[in-house]
């Protein structure tokens, strides 16, 4: 490449490079300094189909490995200049470059290469002529005595309307705009001449002939379910001033139909689709066969001519606004105009962004599960700890059952002596305020029996009760009412020792219940070796640090181990021969639950004392 | 049987009260203590009385008042009435002269049946007291000579063997022992023997 400056002055290198023998073989014409090229287009500049060919065809010219080449491109504008146009424009053509004359004319579409052959003895040095957008057989196989070659298009009509229908399915009727009388059905037909209606099984209608205003209000009130087909290859009712697309347009803009053609050079004018052979296809081909002519041995001889094969092409918009699903194309459709995707624009950071989003969509699904499981093993814990508290709930009745025993059959004994008391009292006469005596008597012992009961069940119940505001002094009541018998039994004197005001905190009756009966069973256990006389159970309740409830156990028993007493509270840690060490854990995880804290030290005399603190339930909470 | 007293010793107030109702309609005469220490300070003695007592309460438990009464001599008929009556403190109870032992609830005919036979053996100790008294008092009004003829009388020795122990006449021993048997206000020998071994008064 570093050469090519050195090549464009010394011309021969290059086709030195390219092909050596043969430059010295025969040396034929002298070589220009440069190649040029010159595109005749049929129609005006900007119909789509010249804008993708001759953008196409320069980049190919200019990627293929020879020399630098002159392009140049003239529009014969055929269509809306017609008559004695063609010799003004030829006229031009030499005059213009007279000078610089082309070393290969390319024709685009049927009109030009008409121009080219009629006029092709005045043209130049009658240069190679290379043809494209052109699929009708009569120009190729007759003989111009021309030196042509070409890329033959190929435009599938019938394919086009099949495919149509294909994308519209429940059409029932195809209305054909086209040339009212064509000229030269073999040009202006392209794409349909091998056409046939009967292959279809719809409803034709044929629009052609109308007037322009006529037919884009035809259009616009086409019945549901129709199609347009349009036919022409010049433009119909050109009048000279409209350029050729600029009819679709139109129609594609008040039609209540999608439009179809043969042509690519429509798609993108208002035609949704065509099946033919892709304009930048022919370009690129047409480029292939330059280069050939270029590098041509012989001056008579030329590359043959090149067949495309047809493809379905889209328009994007128009797509969208028939509602054609990109999905529902055929295999290796082309779709023009369609925006670039994100991907396609941004492709590093749209993959990098989501990359981010799914390494953050899967830490969140990560937290999520990780969080789905913590909750689940929280509730498993929380369940197993409320049945050990319900266990040794269980166990611990199971060790009040001779004074709960003694608690109901007080009662019950009342009860029957006044029974039968009254029975006797009846044999022998009784008077009725007697009688109302005793069974007053019987009500008040049977509620205090049942009231036994209760607290018992409460206490023997599993299900969690709900939390709710309670006094601890009435809760040291109860529990001093449940453990009544026991103290008894065991010749343990109780103090209660409650707070001048009460001293409201939030949680579970039966769990708080629980912690203290607990404690109070710990310290009747620590006064088995007391001597009777001296078994003293004092229970308090004072405002503790902090804003909080605490209530104390004090007991003349024998004391904590000092080396136990950090560790009483911890799960299996035990003073007592026969202990499981649960009983505190417990009644820590209980208190803990609640907010509160526990606690125990020895007492400077005698013995320990336990207590719990609990969060104060301000006045205004509750 | 108006004249015997039952004593209830209950911690529990509606118990002391259903147990008044229930044994003065079978006639008793009754009294109600709340604990052992009460019943200790204030219960009269003497008389037919039996005590109803609980065995759990606070402080002095109804074990302890029994031992507490042996201690002081005032010992009488027990019905010991539980709320959880467990099988070593009946044994205990009972060994120690309880006359019965009943579990809360307890049927009223149970009741007045034990309490029946306490005051029966109430009433038994309380003749076998007075009729020791009455021998005591007539052994009291012997003299030593009488005395120490009785002990060797009631050992079944003839008058000679005893004036040969007590180194006197037969004849001295028959005056001492005809004053003796008429003090003792007895017939005959069996007779002395019989109040002799109430008072456990034993030859020499």
């Amino acid at each position: 490449m570093a050469l090519r400056g050195a090549v464009a002055c010394g011309l021969v290198s290059a086709l030195v490079g390219a092909s050596p023998s043969a430059s010295r073989a025969s040396p034929g014409p002298p070589e220009p300094a440069h190649r040029r090229v010159l595109v005749l287009y049929s129609d005006e500049r900007l119909l789509r189909a010249n804008v993708v060919f001759d953008e196409g065809l320069r980049q190919a010219l200019v990627s293929a490995s020879w020399d630098p080449v002159e392009y140049y491109s003239e529009f014969l504008d055929e269509v809306r200049f017609p008559d004695r146009h063609q010799e003004r424009t030829l006229d031009f053509l030499l005059t213009k470059y007279g000078e610089q004359p082309p070393d290969v004319i390319v024709a685009f579409a049927p009109p030009s290469l008409d121009f080219c052959l009629s006029f092709h003895s005045q043209l130049f040095d009658q240069p190679p002529i290379v043809f494209a957008a052109i699929d009708i057989d009569a120009f190729l196989h007759a003989d111009h005595g021309v030196k042509v070659t070409g890329v033959r298009a190929r435009f599938d009509g019938p394919e086009t309307l099949r495919l149509a229908l294909q994308l519209h399915p429940g059409t029932r009727n195809v209305f054909i705009v086209g040339e009212a009388a064509p000229l030269d059905p073999a040009r202006t037909l392209m794409g349909w001449s091998d056409f046939r209606e009967s292959d279809f099984p719809v409803q034709f209608e044929h629009l052609t002939s109308k007037p322009i205003p006529e037919l884009l209000d035809r259009l616009a009130h086409l019945p549901d379910n129709s199609l347009v087909v349009y036919q022409s290859a010049l433009g119909i009712g050109a009048t000279g001033s409209l350029p050729l697309h600029a009819l679709t347009e139109h129609m594609a803009r008040v039609s209540r139909a999608p439009i179809y053609a043969a042509l690519d050079a429509f798609v993108g004018h208002g035609v949704v689709g065509a099946v033919t052979t892709p304009t930048s296809d022919m370009a690129e081909a047409t480029a292939e066969l330059i280069a050939e002519v270029f590098a041509r041995q012989s001056a008579d001889e030329m590359p043959p001519v090149r067949a495309l094969a047809a493809k379905p092409i889209f328009d994007w918009q128009q797509m969208r606004r028939w509602g054609v699903r990109e999905k529902h194309l055929p295999t290796g459709s082309i779709v023009l105009s369609a925006p670039p995707s994100l991907w396609q624009q941004h492709a590093r950071w749209v993959g990098a962004a989501t990359a981010v989003f799914l390494v953050q969509s899967g830490l969140i699904l990560a937290l999520v599960l990780q969080s789905v499981r913590r909750r689940r093993a929280e509730r498993e814990v929380l369940r197993r700890r409320q049945e050990l508290a319900h266990t040794t709930r269980v166990a611990t009745m199971g060790e009040l059952t001779a004074s709960l025993a003694h608690e109901i059959n007080q009662p019950l004994a009342a009860i029957l002596s006044n029974t039968q008391a009254a029975q006797r009292l009846l044999a022998a006469g009784a008077t009725n305020g007697e009688i109302r005596e005793i069974l007053d008597d019987i009500e008040a012992d049977d509620q205090r029996a049942g009231e036994v009961i209760r607290r018992m069940r409460a206490l023997l119940r599993k299900e969690v009760s709900e939390p709710v505001t309670l006094d601890v002094n009435d809760l040291v009541a109860e529990v001093a009412d449940l453990v009544h018998g026991e103290l008894i039994l065991q010749n343990v004197s109780l103090v209660l020792e409650p707070s001048q005001t009460p001293l409201h905190v939030h949680g579970d009756r039966i769990q708080l219940q629980q912690v203290l009966l607990n404690l109070v069973m710990n310290a009747l256990d620590a006064m088995k070796d007391t001597a009777s006389a001296d078994r003293k159970l004092i229970v308090r309740t004072t405002t503790g640090e902090k804003r909080a409830v605490r209530v104390s156990v004090a007991d003349s028993g024998v004391g904590v181990p000092d080396e136990s007493i950090e560790r009483i509270f911890d799960r299996f840690v035990t003073t007592k021969p026969h202990g499981m060490g649960l009983g505190l854990a417990i009644c820590r995880s209980i208190v803990e639950a609640h907010g509160g804290r526990v606690g125990a030290t020895n007492n400077p005399a005698r013995g320990a004392t336990f207590w719990f603190e609990l969060p104060i339930l301000e006045e205004a909470r509750r | 049987m108006s004249n015997a007293t039952v004593c209830v010793v209950d911690d529990e107030p509606s118990v002391r009260r259903s147990l008044t109702r229930l044994l003065q309609t079978a006639g008793y005469q009754v009294e109600t203590y709340a604990s052992a220490r009460e019943f200790l300070d204030r219960a009269p003695q003497g008389g037919v009385r039996c005590l109803v007592l609980d065995v759990k309460m606070p402080d002095l438990n109804g074990l302890e008042l029994q031992e507490s009464l042996a201690e002081a001599d005032r010992a009488l008929p027990i019905v010991f009435i539980t709320g959880h009556g467990d099988i070593p403190t009946s044994v205990r109870a009972m060994r120690a002269g309880a006359t019965d032992f009943l579990s809360k609830p307890f049927d009223a005919e149970d009741l007045l049946a034990a309490i029946d036979r306490a005051l029966a053996s109430a009433r038994q100790q309380l003749e076998d007291d007075e009729a020791r008294h009455d021998i005591e008092e007539r052994i009291a009004t012997l003299t030593p000579r009488e005395h120490e003829v009785l002990r060797h009388v009631i050992t079944g020795q003839l008058n000679k063997q005893i004036a040969a122990d007590l180194g006197t006449s037969e004849k001295t021993i028959k005056v001492h022992r005809g004053r003796m048997m008429r003090k003792m206000q007895v017939q005959s020998v069996a007779e002395l023997v019989r109040l002799c071994e109430k008072l456990g008064i034993q030859g020499p």
